[in-house]
């Protein structure tokens, strides 16, 4: 126990100069604005009142590093600013659209597993079979198609002409109507799901061939197990780490997918909003929305080591 | 059992046999050579510029008159989609150009080096990959102001440390050879030693790498252009024409058919390409 409470220790530790310099970075990215930033940031039509706010609220009159420093300091109370545009606290905005987004993600992912794991369980046991080669060109078509197109497509036909989904917004915020917020992120959430889905049934069909190999795997059979308890009960058991680094890896590239999706459907979630914050320069709002999806990955990621550890005692040696 | 023999690797691309000629990979190249000169030969071939109005034939479905149909301003989407093309391919190469002279210089020290250098770098390259890499590319092009040259270095830069990664793995291993010990013998400087003998000897997985990433940066640079980020209308890309067809879903939803298949059919051929590459120069 000792031991686990160390790991634990040491993986916090490790995560924190990476959070460090994800804030630098974030902070940084308005070192890339040309000109003078106040001016810039302010927009064709500002107002003087909004430019000297924006001069006040970078601390633009005093050194990089001082900028930083007040900006984390901030930060770190929770303070993240207004938007420059709706003067609304980029704190309350983000609690406001992060429900929206993060229904659409968690609903993605449990779809990709639902679709992902068997396909590439049936590709891994059928290996060579017409099945497994389809299973790799859908796998293909998958990680090519544009999941904002995908989202398109889905709603021109299931929601404007089949009239099955709602085609645009959110539906009543997620306390209050669950199925109704659920029922509207349907679709968004399968097109983001798309190269999910590709993505963990190609792993699990490389996994479950190496699985399928191993010398314990043989011994089963030598036992007289049937085939289909080997396969639900030692060989899923065994790909349990497989799927939850997986799940770890996927989770950036399904928030990144779900920035132009909402865009497609009207969802009022983080990644809508950071789309019109690029386009408008709105940076409150842009480096609010990065660093709090930059934390639910490396939060996540976290969380699926630590399940790794306590699922896979191996790991607990390196 | 007889232990495989390792060619020497003294060219980019090892001279093999041309037996086994991989059908697909042809299809791919293909479609890729053929989607660049029907591009550049659109204007001759077709009667309509990518730009001409004809507001009576506005939202038409395919005829023989406009192959592919009309978009909200009349105008031919065969010839739009084929001139996009040329934005399109250029795009995401320019984001690949920009990845590579930003990820493999920065992968060479850290992997040579070795020491702090690595530390640091390393720590930057796990930094930057644990954001979104669409969100950060937002992001920069937020601070840049949008277009397509601010949109393409956006994605060029969140996409580097992959390619630094993979550098710096690759040099890690090549640093102790012993002709890099000998060229070092030889008194070839640091520079030397990096440019003429490990980056040569690094840049078969690079080539692989960079070729996968045609994909996604041209996933990425139609998804930047159809949020408004990329390239700025009227020039016709596959995204613009995917954010116009937008405009349009409910009347007419065929206009996004023509973008979105050229989208995934090139990123499908930079991919299929990609992993041939992967099979033909692997170890």
């Amino acid at each position: 126990m000792r031991s686990y409470a160390r790991i634990i220790g040491r993986r916090l530790l490790h995560m924190l100069p990476i959070v460090l310099l994800a804030t630098f970075l974030i902070f940084g990215l308005m070192q890339l604005v040309p000109g003078d930033v106040a001016l810039t940031l302010a927009g064709d039509y500002a107002t003087p009142e909004l430019v000297e706010q924006i001069r006040q609220y970078y601390h633009l009159d005093q050194p990089f590093v001082v900028q930083y420093g007040q900006w984390l300091w901030n930060a770190l109370h929770g303070d993240l600013g207004r938007s420059f545009l709706s003067q609304e606290e980029v704190t309350v905005s983000i609690m406001r659209t992060l429900p929206k987004t993060m229904l659409i993600g968690v609903m993605s992912i449990l779809i990709a597993l639902a679709i992902g794991m068997p396909i590439g369980m049936t590709a891994a046991l059928r290996r060579g079979s017409w099945i497994d080669s389809m299973v790799t060109a859908i796998s293909s078509l998958g990680v090519a198609l544009p999941s904002f197109w995908l989202a398109m497509l889905l709603a021109s036909f299931f929601a404007l002409s089949l009239n099955w989904f709602p085609a645009t917004g959110a539906g009543e915020p997620i306390t209050v109507n669950f199925a109704d917020a659920v029922w509207h992120s349907v679709l968004p959430a399968i097109a983001v799901a798309s190269s999910s889905v590709a993505e963990i049934a190609r792993q699990v069909r490389s996994a479950m061939i190496g699985i399928m190999g191993k010398q314990y795997i043989r011994t089963l059979h030598a036992k007289g197990l049937t085939p289909a308890k080997i396969v639900w009960q030692h060989g899923l058991k065994n790909m349990a780490v497989t799927i939850l680094t997986l799940i770890g890896l996927l989770i950036s590239g399904t928030l990144g997918a779900t920035v132009v999706v909402e865009a497609i459907f009207a969802i009022p979630g983080i990644g809508s909003m950071i789309a019109n914050a690029a386009v408008s320069k709105d940076f409150p709002i842009i480096q609010g929305v990065v660093l709090v999806m930059v934390l639910i990955v490396i939060g996540v990621n976290l969380v699926v080591d630590l399940l790794c550890i306590t699922f896979d005692p191996r790991l607990r040696r390196s | 059992m007889s232990t495989p023999v390792t060619p020497a690797r003294t060219t980019i691309f090892p001279r093999r046999s041309m037996s086994g000629v991989d059908t697909r990979a042809c299809l791919c190249a293909g479609y890729l050579v053929l989607l660049i000169l029907l591009s550049f030969a659109a204007p001759f071939i077709i009667p309509y510029a990518p730009d001409q109005q004809d507001l009576v034939h506005a939202l038409e479905g395919p005829s023989w008159a406009h192959l592919f149909g009309t978009d909200d301003l009349g105008r031919d989407i065969l010839v739009r989609a084929l001139v996009g093309a040329q934005v399109s391919l250029y795009a995401c190469t320019l984001a690949v150009v920009v990845a590579c002279c930003l990820g493999i210089p920065v992968g060479l020290i850290a992997g040579f080096f070795g020491g702090w250098i690595d530390d640091l770098i390393s720590r930057l390259i796990d930094t930057m990959l644990s954001f979104p890499a669409i969100v950060l590319a937002i992001a920069v092009t937020g601070a840049l102001g949008a277009g397509l040259t601010n949109a393409m270095i956006a994605i060029g830069l969140v996409y580097s440390p992959l390619l630094a990664r993979l550098t710096r793995a690759q040099t890690m291993v090549i640093r102790n050879e012993l002709y890099v010990d000998a060229a070092r013998c030889f008194g070839a400087s640091t520079t030397r030693l990096m440019v003429k003998h490990i980056l040569p000897n690094a840049v078969q997985p690079l080539i692989v790498q960079a070729t996968l990433l045609l994909a996604t940066a041209l996933l990425a640079e139609s998804g930047l252009s159809f949020l408004g980020l990329g390239v700025q209308l009227p020039h016709p890309s596959w995204g613009t024409m995917l954010a116009r067809a937008y405009n349009y879903m409910d009347t007419s939803p065929s206009q996004m058919l023509v973008p979105g298949f050229a989208i995934m059919l090139t990123a499908l051929s930079f991919n299929g390409l990609g992993e041939w590459l992967r099979i033909r120069l692997g170890p």
